[in-house]
């Protein structure tokens, strides 16, 4: 019989070190992510039904649980996109004339520029862009 | 004390952790991009918008713009990347915080999971 041997690490392993627990925080947000998706889902589902469905699914954000939960949300889906760019160059790295962009400015033409145009185009698209 | 026997490994077993983790690094670049936006607009903006004249306007507005291929194409990219994602990094943290026997069923109910929220994802938009 193949034993492998584990080191004994207990659930509460990454409490230890603050960037452990910073670790976990960014893994962590899927959960909120998850959540979001769902929601994402019924919303969709709303939109095709009809004006009545779509405004059942909408107004079940405003109660003062709702808006705790989504105010959770949008932090973790922050925390995501922040996390998310400044790692790109890392695992992505940028060169120019085969010299390497420097990280801080690889992020910005990578992850926060795009960033910054889809939230536009889509604010723009969904609010202002009706006849 | 006992005996240490440490297990030299030299064979490694096939491993699909590079498509699922394609998967994951796109959903991951998809929700990054677009969902901070997302949330704001389905949880702040939309639910407050006052009066009722206003509200259906809204409706139709979204319901045309979604409706319009090239959105339904890009939202159903994001959504259904985004559950490849979370469904990654979701097996990962469970992984991580001890669930390190029998993960089979556990990448089953993950990736499964987000097979059928992609599906349900394209059939929801494809039926908009």
């Amino acid at each position: 019989m193949k034993r492998r041997y584990c080191t004994p690490l207990g659930p509460t392993w990454f409490l230890g070190r603050a960037g452990y627990r910073r670790f976990m925080a960014r893994e962590a947000t899927a959960f909120a992510m998850a959540a979001f998706l769902v929601y994402l889902l019924f919303l969709l589902r709303g939109l095709g039904r009809g004006y009545h469905d779509y405004l059942e699914i909408i107004e079940l954000t405003k109660n003062p649980i709702a808006v705790f939960v989504l105010s959770l949300i949008f932090g973790a889906v922050l925390y995501h996109s922040f996390t998310w760019f400044n790692l790109t160059p890392k695992i992505m790295p940028m060169y120019v004339a085969e010299e390497k962009v420097p990280d801080f400015w690889a992020a910005i033409l990578m992850g926060y520029l795009p960033w910054a145009a889809v939230t536009a185009v889509v604010l723009w698209g969904v609010l202002w862009w009706s006849g | 004390m006992g005996r240490v026997v440490v297990e030299r490994v030299t064979t490694f077993k096939k491993s699909n952790e590079a498509f699922w983790w394609s998967l994951f690094s796109a959903g991951g670049v998809m929700s990054a991009l677009f969902l901070p936006v997302m949330v704001v607009l389905c949880g702040l903006v939309l639910p407050w918008q006052s009066g009722e004249g206003d509200r259906r306007a809204a409706y139709e507005h979204i319901h045309g713009l979604v409706s319009w291929w090239p959105v339904r194409l890009v939202l159903a990219g994001v959504i259904a990347l985004s559950f490849f994602h979370v469904a990654h990094r979701i097996r990962h943290v469970l992984i991580d915080l001890g669930w390190r026997h029998q993960t089979a069923p556990l990448s089953l109910v993950c990736y499964g999971g987000a097979i059928a929220g992609a599906g349900m994802t394209v059939w929801l938009i494809v039926s908009l």
